[in-house]
């Protein structure tokens, strides 16, 4: 027997596996003694698959991690409904403080910078963020849908689902929507993402929509528009602010650094800070906010205190 | 940096889709290369978060390769600090229909063989194994292969040879 086709000419062999050869070449090849192996290798080789590969699971897992790099999830999660700020499921962020209801059963706290998530009886869940407290009444929640919050957290409502976040500077009904509360100081921030809610504060009820904020304090309410699809701490960990007071603005800053700010008598307590911060970078946060105030600070970083200086 | 306006990787649904439509293709690549299924998952999850933070940069078309360069960068780094070895129990032996009406006898030895089989290819050095696999279980064609790791189809038909041959001597005297 011979043939014309060197099978050890290597490429020879990998187009025959690749029905990639001619018929006579196919003919001569199948003459040759080792033919009978390579044919069951490439059976063989046909019967191999990879291990299943569950993508949706693994886009919930992408889907939590993305949310936040540290996140926990609560241990009784069934499948995470956390779907990115996404699609049918409706989300609000609420940062609220001081807010104390009785007949609270189940209750979180997280330390400073720390995120946890967590599940309420309607299967919305929470992302904690930063020396946060969060209750609920997880037994009479068919009739008492009230969530309590100190700090700061970020509310993904099941679909089709209602519930008011109560504080003590006013209170926001989920009409089935994404958005943002933030209560800082004294001044009640609430930004909407997507569909619509309520927000009351003393007298005044303002419902606002998609693409639509509003900033209520003691002195006067601002509305505006913005373009954000998600809040900048969910998406790249960075707190956002427009025109604030300035000591609203450190309280945010201790909430993700637990910092002692002393010397406070050298801000303008006037001033508005807008701008942003990294919430995992001490050094550049400081940077960022007292060098747009233009006040001069030293940073202990073992004691983490703060001293301004004029 | 200004906004990019239309169709981005940043629309979650945009996002999704990709996701689904990707990464399957991508993880088994991984393993493929690697031989860690669940390191090739982590590294599918390391390299779609990568995107989705840098979704304003990366345009629709230059999404696929970024997440395959992102993952594969990965796991060449966690290679410089331990050296891995290919966990074969990534791929598995699944009969099709025309062997299940085959005699027992027939099955079992096919079994046996197919253990053989899996063995000599996780012996295979590692490029060798990568282009077997993507060309035999992903069903990729040779030209593909070489547009992914970036060299001349020959030098795939090449290693492919390699491979075969050294499959064959190994699985040759059991046959």
């Amino acid at each position: 027997m011979s043939n014309n086709y060197n099978i050890y000419d290597e490429g020879f062999i990998a187009r025959w596996m690749s029905n990639e050869l001619n018929t006579e070449e196919m003919k001569a090849f199948e003459e040759h003694p080792e033919y009978s192996v390579y044919k069951k290798m490439k059976q063989a080789s046909n019967q191999l698959s990879f291990l299943d590969f569950d993508k949706e699971k693994a886009f919930d897992r992408l889907s939590v991690e993305t949310s936040s790099k540290t996140i926990e999830l609560h241990p009784k999660k069934a499948n995470s409904i956390w779907k990115f700020v996404v699609s049918g499921v409706a989300a609000a962020i609420l940062l609220l403080f001081g807010v104390f209801f009785s007949s609270r059963d189940t209750t979180y706290n997280i330390g400073h910078g720390e995120q946890l998530a967590i599940q309420l009886p309607d299967n919305s869940e929470v992302l904690l963020h930063g020396a946060s407290h969060l209750s609920f009444n997880a037994k009479h929640w068919s009739t008492d849908r009230d969530v309590e919050l100190e700090g700061e957290g970020y509310f993904k409502v099941a679909k089709g689902k209602q519930f008011t976040v109560h504080t003590d500077l006013g209170k926001v009904q989920v009409l089935g929507t994404q958005f943002t509360v933030n209560t800082l100081g004294d001044t009640f921030i609430v930004k909407c993402f997507e569909g619509k809610v309520g927000v009351t504060s003393g007298d005044v009820y303002k419902e606002i929509t998609k693409g639509m904020a509003v900033q209520i304090d003691e002195k006067e309410i601002n509305a505006w528009n913005f373009e954000d699809k998600t809040p900048s701490w969910v998406i790249s960990n960075i707190s956002s602010f427009r025109k604030i007071a300035v000591s609203d603005v450190l309280i945010a800053l201790q909430r993700q650094y637990n910092v002692d700010i002393q010397g406070l008598d050298v801000l303008n307590n006037t001033s508005l800070f807008t701008g942003s911060f990294p919430n995992d970078n001490l050094e550049k946060a400081l940077k960022v906010i007292f060098g747009t105030m233009d006040v001069q600070y030293t940073l202990d970083d073992k004691s983490k205190i703060v001293i301004l200086k004029k | 940096m200004e906004v990019i306006k239309g169709r981005t990787i940043c629309e979650e649904k945009m996002f999704k889709h990709f996701f689904m439509e990707q990464s399957t293709g991508l993880r088994n690549f991984l393993i493929a290369k690697f031989g860690d299924p669940a390191e090739a998952e982590d590294l599918v999850q390391d390299a779609f978060i990568k995107l989705w933070n840098n979704c304003e940069k990366v345009a629709l078309g230059k999404a696929k390769s970024y997440v395959f360069t992102v993952a594969v960068n990965l796991g060449i780094s966690l290679r410089r600090h331990d050296q891995v070895k290919f966990k074969h129990h990534g791929i598995i032996a699944s009969y099709t229909k025309g062997y299940t009406n085959e005699t027992p006898e027939f099955e079992m030895e096919s079994n046996e063989f197919m253990e053989k089989f899996k063995s000599s290819i996780a012996s295979l050095p590692e490029r060798q194994r990568e282009v077997f696999l993507l060309s035999r279980i992903e069903k990729k064609t040779y030209r593909e292969i070489a547009e992914l790791s970036g060299v001349s189809v020959k030098a795939i038909e090449k290693l492919m040879g390699k491979a075969l041959k050294k499959m064959k001597d190994q699985l040759g005297n059991n046959i």
